[in-house]
């Protein structure tokens, strides 16, 4: 507990906020860095859609002035730092007069399951086989195989997404080609629902697990052979204990520390892929609802999703952070990370 | 897949001082006697040579719309009443490009700008690091905020929006894109081992005897470091390829370089799976995991050259 | 150590064999059966006409396995009872494909600009006034009985159908009519811009009957205003007694609540569920058409459009029967789930396909550059297309050269026809030597690597194509080469839509490949693109200026004052086009194709070529009459 010193929370916690500031501030010149008007083009789109638009002038000036895209560029920051601090993303272009905050408030839960999901599964999957990669008395055979499966690490997610959906939803059809669940069931907390989320998100989050879980096995096995090498293991092996117990109780338990940081680190990633692969799923979250917002060329929505998720990482980030030298009372936070 | 976690792995092998002069002294460990340092490198080289050749022998303009018959099967294959021929040895796609000529050109762009952008990202990374290690004081604490703050940043969002929002980049500004997410992981790991290293007897010997910070990182410290620049490169290199992919295969590339993700969305979005049209995404998709397989083992073989224990397990 | 190398060499070759493994093609598994059928036959027996009924041996090749064929129709289908439409069989349902999903699919509001009109609310929900029939040109009425106009063009007079009733029970009437008008008024430019701008008043004359004044003569009102002629009718007409408690902000007004049973529109179907990416609906069966005498009932009981990801889901999801109505899918797509569903049928039965989207693409040229402000050099790019290698290569072979400007629907034909005959249509193969001599009369030389050059200035045509619309893409790629041999070094630049715009802008731009969603049926709505406006300097993004360019615009406003499909307006419209020929700053290519796979499998009765009581596009309103036309498969 002594390890978390205020000097180290203040610290941590300005980085916190600064992030948050830049992510934003990067977000909103990202957007106006475009030449060419989004309310124009969006409607010039439509219009290829959907045939001529009468009297397309008059809509687009009244949408410039609607989104305040003809203030001066400081006085439109200025608001937009304000509003997104308060979470008022405004409102959707494409969607008017939807608030963003709605359509994000939708999709949320869909993409933090997703991600939970494969960050545990990753996490206990990765850490088991790195183990049983390292440890000197798994069975060669099987040393051996285990490198075959870095071969996903090497596939980008929507290229898995892409073969996944392929063999098990079009030619095994054991899995629903898009969505989050069936029309048939009744969301809410019924089993049907239950299962129904679980059978669609099923080759979505494998598409992003097997790409991922990669990496913490390579971390994992490097861990491991580091502390093999360490006195109080070499002790222990030495008192003749039971190897399995060794295993657990002087390796793993140390090595799984720092892993949990590599989760941490993974996380931006992670989230990142699933944007992709939502989109080929077709999968009702926040990487959807990017990649629509792309389409449709909807700043407001591209601009709080991508906050959203930026604020979400760098808020992870930070709770492993300070619960660290919590649960490992060899951490200390004072000096830098020298 | 990411930088962050290519970091996690180096960042994870012990401090260099305590196994390090091994590598400079003996010969024994020299980094060819590693085998996946040498089968990656050399299944690589073999790709590289073979591009290489291909680009001065093959006629790149059958890469473009139109010059070659639609829909061809490979050699000696037959799909659709039509049969592969030799002046189409891989095939053809349905807008008449010739799938050897797509690869020639589009691989060697695919690694170049993968390559391109992890030496950007090195560089930058190596300098920062060196010199927050290094210098120390308010240097250190700028390097180590710019570094954690971007690090929180999801690096292929980002690039997604970029992508979204701008004229469509060209190959330098692709390459500059990509490194802005992969100088963080270097300029970390550098920074560690310079600040570790600073205390060792030949970096100190050095400092007494009077050399610049300069000739100290050349002369003293950089070759110590280098099979962690061989391993952050090729990770570099990797992510950088990845994350392009990633992006062209959804369509949001540069779609007027015909790299190899451009040529795979072309093919997801012409179904060439349904149309039984394998030589199509397959190609493709086979050089991108050979090249990715040969950079995964290239870096793991580094990992093991400078971390002697990973050998033995 | 040696053998963990290997192995790694090893492993890479078996994952690149398994990849090659996994890329067979699907099989189908193909039994032959010997079939006993009784085969009934009409045989001339010594000169007497017998029929008999013979059983023979028949050797039957069947795929099993996939798009296994609806029930045996021994026994009659099971049918769902009335109030349980929500569960409807898969017969008694009818899939479409819904090209986007919505953040936010709660909202019924049909003035949203992505809203969520075309997955299900306009096609089975809101009734038009009045359709557009491509092939007759004729306005033919739905809600709306009839709307003529005064000599002047600037009365009109709308009859309403007797009988109409809202889905909640209340009489469809005039005051809907001038209600939605003063609703447009208030609320312009984001809702019915176009009627705040042409209508100064609507008066109620009786119960079913509309007085419009207008602002100003506009032979076209009906047409652009009341009737579905691309996509939707955009002024959909509201209820007054639901709508007129959202007066003071209609855009905001979700037009949804399941309790009160909104939205409420007169179709014959509501909404059951949604998700983001899927939309149900059920058919009422108290719609008003059936008492009205209008129509029956659709057959069918249960709408849904649904939204898959990439085109090879929704092509998976076709093979598998859970969609009936495709959207625009490649030609490539389509020949696999043919090969796999046979029951899939397309507007052609065979080459090329698709039906024409009504916004034909072309080439259009910046007349202001340098080079190409010379009309015979853009002369000679006309001869060196050739239109027919675009639609074997850009759409491998999925669409139809075009002869001009226009959308080539029966409408048009007259139009185009009339261009025919004066010389003025566009050529569907090129002529590179006639396009070489003319290049070469105005002082350009080949130089050493081929290309044309003249002052030490090659010949180049940038062509700018759009990255979003990979059909556009191609087309430049193909326009390019063609160019190319014939000495004009042309080259594609790939923009997003967005910058592409910009782009566009600049005094440098050379050329794009652009779109023209102009007239149906009538030209005047194309032609009027290069007008320019009133008191405009220039004509079009081909900044089109010139003595050829003020005659042209005189011409167009002459037929501005032509009703739609008016024979007297068949030789001003050749006269302005002698103009737009004559300076050629754009010059058409092919028409815009539609691949539209639609699965027989459940449904008959789809609109084809040779049955063509509306189009295929079942995005657009004109999908209620595909709805109400489609049959049970047998």
């Amino acid at each position: 507990m002594g390890g978390l010193t205020i000097r180290y929370l203040m610290r941590r916690i300005g980085i916190y906020l600064f992030t948050v500031f830049a992510s934003a501030t990067l977000v909103f010149l990202i957007a106006r860095a475009t030449p060419g008007d989004p309310v124009e083009s969006r409607w010039r789109q439509i219009e290829m859609d959907q045939g001529q638009i009468p009297e397309i002038e008059a809509i687009i000036a009244r949408y410039k002035t609607r989104f305040g895209l003809d203030d001066p560029l400081s006085v439109q920051y200025v608001k937009y730092l304000g509003n997104t601090a308060r979470f008022d993303f405004g409102y959707s272009f494409s969607q008017f007069p939807t608030p963003v905050w709605r359509l994000i408030r939708r999709a949320l839960p869909w993409s933090l399951g997703l991600s939970v999901t494969t960050l545990l599964i990753s996490f206990f999957v990765g850490n088991t086989v790195g183990a049983i990669f390292a440890w000197e008395r798994t069975p060669r055979f099987i040393k051996s195989i285990i490198p075959s499966t870095l071969i996903f690490t090497s596939v980008p997610s929507v290229l898995a997404a892409l073969f996944l959906l392929y063999v098990f939803a079009m030619l095994l059809r054991w899995f629903p080609l898009a969505g989050a669940y069936s029309r048939d069931v009744q969301p809410g907390w019924n089993w049907p629902f239950i299962l129904d989320v679980i059978k669609y998100g099923t080759l979505p989050v494998l598409s992003i697990l097997i790409v991922n879980v990669g990496w913490t096995v390579l971390g994992m096995r490097a861990m491991l052979v580091t502390i093999a090498g360490e006195d109080y293991v070499r002790l222990a092996e030495a008192k003749g204990l039971n190897p399995f117990y060794t295993l657990y109780r002087y390796k793993v338990r140390n090595a799984l520390l720092p892993q949990l940081t590599g989760l941490a680190l993974s996380l931006s990633g992670l989230i990142a892929g699933q944007v992709l692969v939502e989109t080929i799923f077709a999968y009702p979250g926040m990487g959807l609802l990017i990649f629509q917002g792309i389409r449709s060329q909807d700043y407001p929505v591209i601009q709080a999703t991508s906050y959203m998720l930026i604020l979400l990482t760098a808020t992870s980030v930070l709770l492993i952070d300070l619960l660290y030298p919590l649960i490992d009372p060899r951490i200390t936070h004072d000096g830098g990370q020298a | 897949m990411t930088a962050a976690t290519s970091n996690r792995l180096s960042s994870t092998l012990p401090s260099p001082a305590s196994g390090y002069q091994d590598v400079k002294l003996s010969f024994k460990h020299s980094p060819w006697y590693n085998g996946k340092l040498l089968a990656g490198a050399s299944v690589l080289g073999l790709l590289v040579l073979g591009l290489l050749v291909g680009h001065s022998v093959w006629d790149q303009e059958l890469a473009y719309v139109g010059s070659s018959p639609l829909n061809l099967p490979p050699v000696g294959l037959e799909y659709k009443g039509q049969v592969g021929t030799w002046a189409h040895p891989l095939g053809t796609e349905n807008a008449g490009r010739d799938m050897l000529a797509l690869i020639i050109i589009g691989a060697p762009r695919s690694l170049l700008i993968g390559f391109t952008a992890a030496i950007i990202g090195l560089v930058v990374g190596v300098l920062l690091g060196f010199s927050a290690g290094y210098l120390g004081g308010r240097v250190d604490d700028v390097v180590r905020l710019a570094t954690d703050i971007t690090m929180n940043i999801p690096g292929l969002l980002v690039l997604i929006i970029i992508q979204s929002a701008l004229p469509r980049a060209g190959f330098f500004t692709m390459a500059l894109l990509l490194s802005l997410f992969s100088w963080q992981g270097a300029t970390r790991v550098f920074r560690a081992q310079v600040l570790s290293m600073k205390q060792s007897g030949y970096v100190l010997m050095a400092r007494l005897s009077g050399s610049s910070p300069f000739d100290i990182m050349f002369k003293e410290i950089m070759p110590n470091l280098m099979p962690y620049l061989v391993s952050n490169l090729t990770f570099g290199t990797s992510y950088s390829i990845l994350t392009m992919v990633g992006m062209e295969v959804l369509g949001l590339g540069a779609q007027r370089i015909p790299s190899l993700g451009v040529t795979l969305n072309n093919a997801i979005s012409a179904s060439a799976i349904l149309r039984g049209m394998w030589w199509w995404w397959a190609l493709p998709t086979a050089v991108l995991i050979m090249i990715f397989m040969c950079l995964l083992l290239i870096a793991v073989g580094m990992d093991e050259v400078a971390n002697p224990r990973l050998r033995d397990a | 150590m040696k053998n963990r190398n290997v192995l790694f060499v090893m492993l890479l070759l078996v994952s690149l064999g398994l990849l090659v493994a996994c890329t067979t093609e699907p099989e189908t598994v193909v039994e032959t059966v010997i079939e006993q059928v009784e085969v009934t036959r009409i045989v001339e027996k010594e000169g007497e006409t017998v029929v008999e009924t013979v059983v023979q041996e028949v050797e039957v090749t069947r795929v099993v396995e996939v798009a296994p064929p609806p029930e045996p129709t021994a026994a009659p289908l099971p049918e769902t009872p009335p109030g349980q439409y929500q569960n409807a069989l898969r017969h008694e349902t009818v899939f479409f494909d819904a090209s986007v999903t919505h953040g936010d699919p709660a909202n019924f509001n049909p003035w949203i600009l992505d809203n969520v009109r075309d997955v299900g609310l306009h096609q089975a929900m809101i009734e038009p006034l009045f359709i557009l029939n491509y092939e007759t040109g004729t306005i033919d009425p739905y809600l709306g009985l009839s709307m003529e106009p005064n000599a002047t063009f600037d009365v009109w007079t709308l009859k309403l159908r007797d009988g109409v009733k809202w889905s909640d029970g209340e009489a469809f009437n005039a005051d809907d009519v001038v209600f939605t008008v003063q609703m447009f008024q208030a609320a312009a430019p984001d809702m019915g811009a176009d009627v705040a701008r042409w209508t100064a008043s609507a008066e109620k004359i009786d119960d079913l009957t509309v007085q419009f004044n207008l602002t100003a003569p506009n032979p076209r009102f009906q047409l652009d205003l009341w009737s579905v002629k691309i996509w939707g009718d955009r002024n959909s007409i509201v209820p007054e007694h639901i709508w007129k408690d959202y007066l003071d902000a209609p855009m905001e007004f979700t037009n949804y609540d399941p309790d009160k049973g909104w939205p409420v529109f007169t179709g014959p179907y509501k909404v059951a569920a949604f998700t983001s990416n899927e939309w149900v609906y059920i058919r009422d069966d108290n719609w008003w058409g059936v008492a009205a005498g209008f129509d029956d009932l659709p057959v069918p009981k249960r709408l849904i459009w649904t939204h898959y990801g990439t085109e090879e889901t929704r092509a998976s999801a076709a093979i598998n029967n859970e969609l009936d109505a495709m959207a625009n899918t490649t030609k490539g797509a389509f020949e696999a789930i043919a090969a796999r569903n046979p029951n899939f049928i397309t507007w052609t039965d065979g080459l090329p396909y698709a039906w024409q989207d009504p916004c034909p693409r072309y080439l259009l040229i910046n007349t202001q550059h340098p080079i190409w402000s010379d009309p015979d050099l853009r002369k000679a790019v006309n001869l060196a297309v050739n239109r027919e290698q675009i639609v074997t290569i850009a759409y491998e072979g999925t669409s139809y050269p075009s002869k001009s400007h226009f959308v080539q629907y029966g409408a048009m034909d007259k139009y185009i026809n009339a261009l025919e005959a004066a010389g003025l249509a566009a050529s569907p193969t090129a002529d590179p030597e006639a396009a070489k001599a003319l290049i070469e009369s105005k002082g350009w030389a080949l130089n050493a690597k081929g290309w044309y050059e003249k002052d030490g200035q090659v010949l180049t045509l940038e062509i700018l194509t759009m990255e979003e619309f990979q059909e556009i893409r191609r087309i430049g790629d193909v326009v390019a080469e063609q160019l190319r041999k014939v000495g004009i070094d042309s080259q594609t630049r790939v923009l997003g839509f967005f910058p592409l715009l910009g782009a566009m802008g600049e005094d440098t731009a050379q050329s794009a490949i652009w779109f023209l969603c102009g007239g149906v049926n009538e030209p005047y709505v194309s032609l009027n693109s290069f007008h320019g406006g009133e008191g405009a300097v220039q004509g079009g993004s081909e900044r089109w200026t010139g003595p050829n360019w003020e005659a042209y615009r005189q011409a167009v406003d002459l037929l501005a004052g032509f009703a739609p499909g008016d024979p007297a307006s068949i030789q001003p419209t050749v006269d302005a086009y002698r103009y737009l020929i004559e300076d050629m700053p754009n010059i058409p290519l092919t028409q815009a194709s539609q691949l539209l796979p639609l699965n027989t499998t459940y449904w008959t009765n789809w609109p084809t070529v040779d049955n063509p009581y509306t189009y295929p596009a079942t995005w657009t309103q004109n999908a209620h009459l595909i709805i109400h036309n489609l049959q049970p498969a047998k």
